[in-house]
Formats: structure tokens, sequence, C-alpha cells
């Protein structure tokens, strides 16, 4: 209700938004003017977006409203952001010339319009306005400059930062941590010594993200008292996230456990009467500098903070592994529930053992998955004892590792199990069968689906099933009994013989709904045209599940029978049949299948959307791409994640370009930025493509997802991005070289910073070369 | 379960299902929660693919037998001994204590209260002021079996966690190590009684406290509304309603006013 309230228009506020529509139509500034003060928001926004749409048409008025009516703060926000999102080409100068206008709330709404349009035409005029002597103008033009980003705004912000000016100090501060150049480091850092800007100062130093700021930060813990070490572990915990996002997070972990080690007791001794933000930072900072003594002070915080908890105590666990099987031996519950996953060693293999008898059940499922992971067969006998184990997670943990781990005698204990065990035991020797597919167990499975326990007897019917063995097949055909038919003919639909076909065939007029839902399927797997006739018939099945299985079965058929049944299926009134259909249509990329695709992913049904797009996915059109990305951007994050990963794993340079732009435009917690970053040489050529006409923001993003991947090739493309004509990417690559920390990067950038013909890719190489070292 | 993988598409039908059935609201970042729990229920319904549970909840389960075992499974929520004190010790020293002295009685509903550790909080804190024996506590989950726990006093040792009052938990809980058994006169000062809060009816009178804590997060914004509204006509006249630390309704726009009391916030009827 909440959520569709503000977009359902009244009838007066639909004929007000028809009205500025006609005002579009006929360029009436003045009147689009006057309805950006409407009441409705929604009758606003159409308002700006209609002046906007007017581009140059509309500048003069606009810029003349600007200046002498500015009637109101709604409507002057209005025609700041109308002028923001204009099109127009004489905007620009516009506003550098209203930057110089003797009011200075005009002129600071020049220097915001000039940075939210990110116009670089206005650095040296921003620059200038950053003196200017009104407070607001000036802040503006940091502010600015900051949108803008770059580096050719430095003479200015540097000073700004230095001025003592509280406001201006402040804004310059923020912008230049924000700013990717080693130059705004070093003033930063130089704030910390003046009461008025140290709090600023260590904020700022952790949204740079530079393990060059590490040190200034470590150097304050000294003295500093509980408020002011956790504002620290809240700056350091900034800075190593904005090193995750610029790819250097383990150069500026090594940094920070060098400076900081000494400190990961205070740093845990202020966690208990943190608040939660703050809280998850410093377990982060922790987890990457501290030691297995810290391990119980930051299990205590597995409650309010079980994954940031657990994550920092897997960082410590990963580094001191040496001491870890004395730990596994004495540790709390809350410590191993943490510890187990990352064991990795078999030397921990006879602690973990001990673990199978311990009280906690979550604690003896953990130590069969981690017994399975470092393949300690010398556990397989525990492993069978723990299948007797009353909780089901311990068993079907045991049950996991036991099929993991495939032991030479696996095979004799799990048949004896199946004839000696508990019921509960019997039906997980059951599972072990099946996933090992043990031949000599036929003759205890056979057995078994005559089982008086009707849990039992279903699942070694399943179990049966999975048997490579051509005696499967008659005794599944004589299990015909109502409670055993269904499990039969599911049993047989995996299978591929001529008799599994045939009963299948049957199974889709038994009387049973789920016997003829079970065959169904089947046919659809075997793929045989024969049974097409029979699964056309079973779409008009009075059960819902057996007309769906029919539908899914008739999609694995490129013949036209198949086609028309989903295509009448996608106009059903019911959801479940419309999406089955849609599935269908998905698998065969037929050009008539695009626009019903098309349709369904714009479907209000979030599912239906999900499943169209992995239709579209199949599809090389490029209607079908703009689908995908669009979807990309909504706000459903089921629908954003499912497009983004569509785009992810297409392997084509046409998907990779749409993943670039998306990135370039998205917030930096948008899944397309770690899309981005998954390593594929599609990835990584339209990344530099796009780099070689990148603007400062998009020099940023790009550079930093080929920093995330790690990977040889973007590593190179990294050094190859230094030597493109774009002075903005060169500049950028260069900072990203540096954070890898090789000598042959240092080198090069110590040669740029002599040779590259643009002066301020020169500054940053100098700067960056110097913190580099 | 052989085809236990929750694709995105397989979540979205399954959590519309579940919101249907009891309000809860997944997000994508519960997936692998909500799978587990699912690959648990199909296989004991004896299915061996998700979407064939799917079908068979939707199409196969006229009663909703299956649906509510999969729904009592689900909202089991994590509860502890004496969570987010504070509010909890303001309504038992002071709010409560002063309805009692007008009026006699006074009624507490801890709505959705799992298996019971809150209003047994309450009731301890009740008898430390000597007006257990006034105030009627009743506790309701939608879950049966948490009710039967709930009414059993018999607790997990996760019950009992880091940072609670000993001298509260000294004098009302016996902890084995295994376990926790909650002091019989605490135990049958609450009554307990199943409760879907999205049915239709709710068999509660008006009370003079509702505690609805740590619920809403698992609910659509949409379902808090319509909960929320339906939890303020079960409150008497000034009656609060207290709901989590980390819960605000101000974004809601409710007919309920908020009110800072001792260090926390209630919920109020607006006059």
């Amino acid at each position: 209700v909440i959520a569709t309230r503000a977009y359902q228009l009244s009838d007066a506020e639909r004929e007000r938004t028809e009205r500025i529509d006609q005002l579009v139509v006929r360029a009436d500034v003045d009147g689009l003017i006057a309805s950006v003060s409407d009441s409705s928001w929604t009758v606003r926004r159409a308002a700006v977006a209609g002046l906007a749409s007017l581009g140059d048409t509309a500048v003069p008025q606009l810029r003349m409203w600007l200046c002498d009516k500015r009637t109101g703060e709604t409507e002057i926000a209005a025609v700041v952001d109308s002028l923001v999102a204009s099109s127009g080409a004489s905007i620009d100068p516009a506003m550098i010339e209203l930057l110089a206008h003797p009011r200075p709330d005009i002129a600071a709404d020049a220097a915001q319009i000039l940075g939210r349009r990110r116009a670089s035409s206005g650095v040296p005029a921003l620059c200038r306005a950053v003196e200017h002597a009104n407070d607001n103008v000036a802040i503006a033009a940091i502010e600015a400059l900051g949108l803008i980003g770059g580096s050719s705004g430095m003479t200015a912000l540097l000073p700004a930062a230095r001025s003592g000016n509280f406001f201006r100090v402040f804004a310059a501060v923020q912008v230049l941590a924000r700013l990717d150049d080693p130059r705004g480091i070093a003033p930063i850092a130089h704030l910390l010594h003046d009461p008025s800007f140290r709090s600023v100062a260590i904020s700022a130093l952790g949204q740079t993200g530079s393990a060059q700021a590490v040190a200034a930060l470590a150097s304050l813990l000294p003295d500093a008292d509980d408020d002011e070490t956790r504002l620290v572990a809240r700056a350091l915990g900034d800075l190593i996230a904005r090193a995750e996002w610029n790819g250097s997070a383990a150069q500026v972990e090594v940094v920070m456990r060098d400076a900081l080690a000494p400190w990961a007791a205070r740093l845990t001794a202020v966690l208990a009467n943190a608040g939660e933000d703050d809280a998850k930072r410093i377990l982060d900072v922790l987890g990457r500098i501290g030691g297995m003594t810290q391990l119980e002070v930051l299990a205590s915080q597995r409650d309010r903070l079980a994954e940031h908890a657990k994550t920092a105590i897997q960082r410590i666990a990963r580094r001191h592994e040496d001491a870890l099987p004395q730990v596994l031996a004495d540790a709390e519950p809350n410590v191993l529930a943490a510890l187990l996953p990352v064991v990795s060693s078999r030397r921990c293999a006879p602690a973990v053992r001990e673990l199978l008898s311990d009280d906690d059940d979550a604690i003896r499922a953990l130590a069969c998955h981690t017994l399975a992971r470092i393949g300690d067969i010398a556990a397989v006998p525990l492993l069978f004892a723990a299948l007797e184990n009353p909780g089901p997670h311990v068993a079907l943990a045991a049950t996991a590792a036991i099929q993991s781990l495939g032991a030479a005698d696996t095979e004799a204990r799990t048949i004896r199990l199946l004839r000696e065990g508990s019921p509960a035991a019997r039906r997980h020797a059951l599972r072990i069968v099946s996933y090992m597919g043990f031949k000599n167990a036929f003759d205890v499975v056979h057995e078994a689906t005559h089982d008086p326990d009707p849990r039992i007897a279903e699942l070694a019917i399943t179990t049966l099933g999975t048997l490579d063995l051509p005696a499967v097949d008659e005794v599944l055909a004589g299990l015909t009994a109502p409670g055993q038919r269904a499990a039969a003919i599911r049993a047989l639909s995996h299978r591929t013989s001529d008799l599994a076909f045939t009963l299948l065939l049957r199974g889709v007029d038994d009387e049973l709904p789920w016997v003829r839902y079970y065959a169904c399927q089947g046919l659809g797997r075997v793929g045989r045209t024969e049974a097409i006739a029979a699964l056309v018939g079973r779409l008009r099945d009075e059960v819902p599940h057996v007309r769906l299985a029919a539908l899914e079965a008739l999609a694995q058929f490129d013949v036209p029978a198949a086609w028309n049944a989903l295509l009448g299926a996608a106009i059903s009134t019911d959801p479940d049949e419309v999406r089955t259909a849609l599935l269908g249509i998905g698998l065969h990329p037929r050009p008539l299948a695009l626009p019903i695709l098309l349709g369904a992913s714009r479907s209000p049904d979030v599912a239906t959307q999900l499943i169209a797009l992995a239709g579209l996915a199949r599809h090389t059109d490029r209607a079908a791409l703009d689908s995908i990305a669009a979807a990309a951007s909504r706000e459903r994050p089921e629908v954003r994640d499912a497009a983004v990963s569509l785009l992810a794993e297409r392997p084509d340079r046409q998907a990779a370009d749409v993943l670039v732009e998306l990135a370039i435009q998205a917030a930096e917690t948008h899944p397309a930025h770690a899309a981005l970053s998954r390593p594929s040489r599609e990835r990584i050529d339209a990344i530099y493509a796009r780099c070689e006409r990148a603007d400062e923001r998009a020099a940023i993003t790009l550079i930093a997802a080929l920093a995330r991947m790690h990977h040889p090739l973007a590593t190179d493309a990294l050094y190859r991005l230094v030597g493109v004509p774009n002075s903005v990417t060169r500049r950028v690559a260069a900072v990203a070289l540096v954070r890898t920390g090789q000598p042959r990067a240092l080198d090069i950038v110590a040669r740029m910073s002599r040779e590259d013909p643009d002066p301020a890719v020169r500054h940053v190489c100098l700067a960056a070369g110097e913190s580099g070292r | 379960v052989r085809d236990s993988t929750l694709t995105p598409q397989l979540f979205t039908i399954f959590s519309s299902l579940i919101e249907d059935a009891c309000g809860i609201h997944y997000e994508l970042r519960d997936k692998e929660l909500l799978a587990a729990k699912l690959t648990g229920h199909a296989e004991e319904v004896g299915h061996d693919s998700l979407l064939d549970y799917y079908y068979h909840l939707r199409y196969d389960d006229p009663h909703g037998t299956d649906l509510h075992r999969l729904v009592e499974a689900l909202v089991v929520h994590e509860t502890y001994f004496f969570r987010e004190l504070e509010p909890l010790r303001y309504l038992a020293e002071q709010h409560l204590p002063a309805i009692v002295a007008k009026r006699g009685r006074a009624r507490v509903w801890s709505a959705a209260c799992s298996t019971g550790e809150e209003p047994f909080t309450f009731a301890m804190l009740l008898d430390q002021q000597g007006i257990l024996d006034r105030v009627e506590i009743i506790g309701t989950d939608i879950s049966a079996a948490a009710v039967e726990q709930a009414r059993s006093g018999r607790h997990g040792r996760r019950s009992l966690r880091d940072n609670y009052p000993p001298d509260l938990a000294q004098r009302y809980l016996e902890n084995t190590g295994r376990s926790i058994t909650v002091a019989p006169k605490i135990r049958d000062a609450v009554q307990f009684s199943t409760q879907n809060l999205l049915a239709e009816t709710m068999n509660v009178d008006p009370c003079d406290v509702i505690l609805c804590r740590n619920v809403l997060i698992y609910f659509a914004d949409e379902q808090i509304v319509r909960l929320i509204h339906r939890l303020s006509r079960k409150l008497v006249p000034d009656g609060l309603l207290a709901v989590g630390v980390s819960e605000s309704l101000l974004r809601f726009g409710t007919a309920l006013t908020c009110e800072e009391r001792g260090k926390s916030f209630f919920y109020r009827v607006a006059r």
C-alpha cells in the first residue's frame, strides 16, 4: 500500500501532468516554471523533467528566473534540478558566467549546477570561486570540484584545506579524501594536530582507502581515549573497505598489521561499548591485525554481529594456522563455530575428530564438514557412528562427509548399516548408496523397498533408480502398489532404457496425480517425440501440477505442437502456468520468443520477470541485452542481482560493454561493480576500451574493477593503460599501479613523474611514487 | 534432495507463498537460510526437488497442513532471556505499578513470543516489584511447537547469553549447563496460546502493554502497517506498544505516536 501510494496519481494530478506535457510541446518555459511549485511531488518532477527536455530553448529563461525571481526554496531547487538534467550546450558557459554574479546565493547555485553536471570546463572558474569572500560560494565550489573529480582542482583544494576557515577546511578535506589523489593525504594528516579539525581529519583519512593514511591514524592511538580510539577504529574500517573497493586491500592489510599490531588489544577493549556500525568496522580491522588472543572477545560479538565476528575470527585463524590444533582443543563453542569452517590442515584432524563428541549439535555437524574438507579418511568409522546421531543436521553432515571422503570400506559399512542400523541411520545409508552408486547394495536396497517404514521404502525406491544395473528397471516396473507407484515412476524418470520409456508413457494416464506428474517430467527428460501427443493430452489434466509438468516437459521439444502449447499457456491467468510457459519459451531462442519475453520482463510479478530475463539472456538481439540492462537498474534486489549475474555470465563483448556502462552509472554498492571485477578477457577488453575515453569518475570506477580482479591479464591492462592518450586514465592507472606494490610499477610511475606530457599526471605520479616507496 | 538449488525464481515463488501464509518476508540475503529449511521439509514430505515441493504445497496440501509445518519451522526465531531489558524494566518498574495501583489489575501481551523467554523475563521483573499476581501475562506465537516448549519452561543453553543480570537469573532460572529451567512460579504466570498475527481474528482482550519486539523485521512494510493497525486496536486508551530497539514505526505514518519513557521508546495511540 505504502509502496504504491506515491506512484498512484489522483485524477487532478493526472490532469496537471497532462497539462505539463502540453506545455513541453509548446515549449512554454514560463508555464513549466510556474508548475515547479505544484503541491504534488509527481507533478513537480514532471515539470522539472519537461524543462530539462527543452535543452537550450529553456536556458535563457531559467537563467533569468534564477537571477531575478527566485520566489521560493522549492522553486529554486526545481530550477537548479532542471539545469542539472538539461542537455543544453549553453548551460555550462552560462553557469561559469553566473559564478561571478555579485549575489552569493546565485553564484553558489551556479557552482552547484556545474558540479552536478560534472562540467570539467568549469574547473578554472570553480578554482577561483574557492577563494570567494563568501563561505557559501566557496563551499559550493569546493563540493563542485569534488563532484567533477580529477586533479585539476587540487591547486585550489590544497590551500582551502590549509585555510583555517572551519567550513572551507571541512568541505575541502571531505573532497580531498575522495579524490584518489595521493597529494591530498598529507594536508589531511597535518590537520590531526589541530584539535578543531582532528576528528574531521581522522574520518577523512579513512575515506582515502590509502595505505599512506594508516601510519597517521596509528600515530594517534598511544594517547587516544576510548572515544578517539573508536573514531580511529571507525576510520580504519572505512579505509580497509575503500581499499577493498580499489583492489588494494591486501597491500593495505600488510601496512596495517605492521602499524597496528601493538594496538590490537586497545582496539579490542573499545569493542564492547561500540555501537553496531563502529563494532562492525572494529571487527573488520581486528580480523586483519589481531592474533589468537583476540578470538574470545571476537566470539563474544557473535550474537549481535555474527557475520562480521565470524569473518574476523576466520581471517585470524588463516594467518595463525599453526596454533589451530591447540585452539580447537580448548575453544568455546562460539569460537569453534567460527573456526571450523576455515580449518584446512590435516594436522588439525585429531582435534576435529574429538569434536564429533561435543555437546553441541552445531559443532558436531561442523566437525563432520571439516573432516571431509581436510580429507581425513581415518575419521570415516566415527562419521558412520555419527549417522546414529538424533540431530538431523549432524547425521546429514556425516552423510555428506562420508560421501565426500569415499574410503575403501565405505561400501561394506554402508550395506551393514542398511541392514542393521536404526531407521534414521538406514535412510542415511540409502542416501550414501544413492550418491556413490554402490551396485553391491542392490539386494539390500531392493529388500528395503518393501520395508514397513514408508519413508525407508520410498527412499529405497528412489535409491534403486540411481543404480546403474539393468535389473533395476524390471524391479521398478514391478512396484505397482499405490504406495509405491509414484516413487517408482519418479525413479524411472531418471532412467534411459526402453522399458523405462514405456512405463513412463503408461504412467501419463495413471489414476494417481503424482504418477502422472513424474511420468510427464521423465518424458520431458528423455525427449523422445513419441511422447508429445501424450504430453499434449495432459495439458487438460484436472490437476494443476500435472498440467504444469506436461508443459515443462513439452518445453524440451522444439516442435510446433510444443511451441503452440507454450504460447497458449503464456497468456493463462494462472501465474504458475505463465511462468512454466515462459521457462519453455526461453529455452529455444526463436525470434518469435523475443517480444513475449520482453513483455514478461516488465511483468509486475518478480518470478515472471526473472524467468523472462533468464530466457532473454539466451538471445543475442540488442533489445534482449537492453532489457537485461534495464532490469539491472531496478530496485528489487532479486531482479537487479539476477540481471547483473546474467550479464556477468554472458561471454560476449556486448554484455561486457553493458556491464561497464552500468558500473559507471551505478552507486558503489551496486552488484555491477563486483560483477565487472570477475576476471574475463571480454570484461578486461571492454574496460580497457572504455578507459581510453573515460572521464574521471569512469576511470576511477573501471580501473578499480581491473585492480580488484587480481588477474595477470588485468594487471597487464593496467600497465598498458598508463600509455593511453587519455591523461585522466593514465593518472588513475598510475595510482592503481603503485598500489600493486610491484617494483616494475614503481619504476614506470617514477618515469611518468618525469616524462609524462601532462603536468597533472607528473605531479600525481610523483606523489604516488613517493607513497609507494 | 536431488534438486535442492533454490534458484532466484524458486526463491521468489516460495517467499511469496510464505509471506501470504504468515507475513514473514524473506530478503534475498536470507536465501541460504530459506533453502536449508525448504530442503529439509521437502525431504520430509518425500520430494526430491524443490519445485515438486512447491507444487505439493500449492496444489496438493488442501488443508495447508504441510505449509503450516513449514511455517512453524521458519518462525521459530532466536530469542533469549533478558533481551533488550531496559524497556521491560521501565514497564515493570514504573508503568504497570501505576496502573495496578489505580485499577487493581493490568494485562500484558507478548505477541510472537516464540519459546517464551520474553514474557518469562517480564514476569520475573513484575515479581520483583511484587505485582506479578495482579498482571495477566499472555504469550502467543504462530508456532504450536514453540508454544509447547514455552509452556514447558525448559530452554536450551543459548537462551541465556552474555551480560545477563545475575541476580534475576539466579533467582528464577535453574541452569544445568545443558538446559535452563524457569522457576514454576514464573512459568505458571504466563498464559501461552497460538496466534497468527496476520489472522483475521485476534483472540486477545485489550491490553495495557503489547510487546511486539524483533518481530517486525521479518515482515514486509505493507504487512507491518496492517499488523500495527490491528495491534493498536488491542491497546486500551494510553496503552503502550513496545517494538525492538532496532525497529521504528515512524516511517510508516501509523496512528501511533512515539514517546520516550525511561530512556526507551514506546508507541501509544494518539489521543
